[in-house]
């Protein structure tokens, strides 16, 4: 069993759900019924799924490169709606960023933070005095140090980085899917759905008795054979009534 | 990191599975997923569930079955008729009665490695008899159909 199993089934995973779950109560508006409506649509969510496995160090430059791109089409936008559909693609970039490399007060979590919490003491970088003079082999020791370091995050980066944007990636679909209006309340639409069908099928079979009905009612005392009928066969556009009966 | 599950702690997951409550919600739940995900064309065991199973086997860790759960509820839309498919039918019960493993087994042991361990106990005891009662649904309703 490892460390990052045991962290992305906790820690890692509770702040991914945590952070998810907060953006999408602020961020859904009540008009996003279709997925399209989103701000963050499936594609760039997997984008950023991908990115996070493939090259976790590079998460928050992408985050900025897309909020710069929704920046720009905010400052040539008028619609108010789109404004805001923007703003939110602005926040959730924001958010992402500020997850990766977020520093308190604004951040009191990120995934930077956590990664320097949990360097080993042998990797903690000493702080030299002023004008202090290493020798070779201190400095030899050093950049070994510094380099096991950077190994050391890197990897700290590839796992975290990937199980982290996993849940978060995944937890904003589910709610994505549960709070676009259909999804929402999915049995009770089709209950209702299923409601409207059996009253549209009842209605259907009160016309048809209806119309049955009709022609059965009792011969016109004024009905001479050879003249047309008083009352003509009702328009029957849907058959229903094809086999024909006699007045 | 090397925690291990002591026997006490195994006993205490597996009353805990074997609890009238535990064997009825995965009962309903077994029923559930058979008249949601029925057989496959041949009359085999759906992969669908069969998928569930083997994730809650093989996981490493315990948050992959709830991701497989929500993942598969995530990619579903509703159907022409406003009808959610089958995850969106079943998913919710089934992240339900996942909590209650994870509280569970916070409820059992303080140490983080331990908890991962007897989730991960819990989640195939639990996907066992839930499986179980699928399999169970299905041979009634074969039964059913064979005496017809």
């Amino acid at each position: 069993m490892l460390e990052i199993d045991i962290a992305a089934d906790t820690e890692l995973g509770e702040q991914a759900i945590k952070a998810a779950g907060k953006f999408v109560r602020k961020h859904a508006a009540p008009s996003y019924q279709r997925e399209d409506d989103w701000p963050i649509s499936r594609s760039q969510i997997t984008g950023l799924r991908q990115i996070a496995m493939n090259e976790p160090a590079r998460v928050g430059e992408f985050a900025e490169h897309q909020r710069r791109k929704a920046e720009a089409k905010l400052e040539n936008t008028t619609n108010e709606k789109r404004r805001q559909e923007l703003e939110a693609e602005i926040a959730f970039w924001e958010l992402v960023r500020g997850l990766c490399e977020g520093k308190p007060p604004k951040f009191s979590w990120s995934l930077t933070q956590a990664r320097d919490q949990a360097l080993p003491a042998e990797l903690h970088d000493e702080k030299q005095p002023p004008g202090a003079q290493l020798t070779k082999e201190q400095q030899a020791a050093r950049k070994e140090k510094r380099e096991g370091r950077e190994r050391w995050q890197r990897q700290w980066e590839r796992d975290h980085y990937a199980a982290f944007f996993q849940r978060f990636c995944i937890h904003y679909l589910y709610e994505m899917s549960k709070r676009t209006k259909g999804n929402e309340d999915a049995d009770v639409t089709h209950r209702r759905a299923t409601a409207v069908e059996a009253q549209a099928a009842s209605a259907w079979s009160h016309r048809l008795r209806d119309r049955v009905a009709h022609w059965h009612r009792p011969v016109r005392a004024d009905f001479r054979p050879g003249r047309p009928a008083r009352c003509c066969r009702p328009a029957d556009p849907a058959g229903l009534l094809n086999q024909g009966q006699t007045a | 990191m090397s925690a291990v599950l002591t026997p006490e702690l195994l006993q205490a997951a597996d009353s805990f599975l074997d609890t009238d409550e535990q064997h009825e919600a995965a009962r309903q739940l077994g029923w559930r997923l058979f008249e949601t995900f029925g057989a496959d064309k041949e009359g085999r065991v759906s992969t669908q569930v069969r998928n569930l199973q083997q994730m809650a086997v093989s996981a490493t860790r315990f948050a992959d079955v709830e991701d497989f759960v929500k993942n598969h509820m995530g990619k579903e839309k509703l159907d022409k008729q406003k009808k959610p498919g089958p995850w969106r039918q079943t998913g919710d019960n089934i992240l339900e009665q996942l909590k209650k493993l994870r509280a569970q087994a916070n409820q059992l042991t303080s140490d983080e490695g331990q908890r991962l361990l007897l989730r991960l106990h819990l989640a195939r005891g639990w996907v066992r008899a839930v499986v179980s009662a699928y399999l169970y649904a299905k041979a009634q309703k074969e039964m059913e159909q064979s005496h017809a």
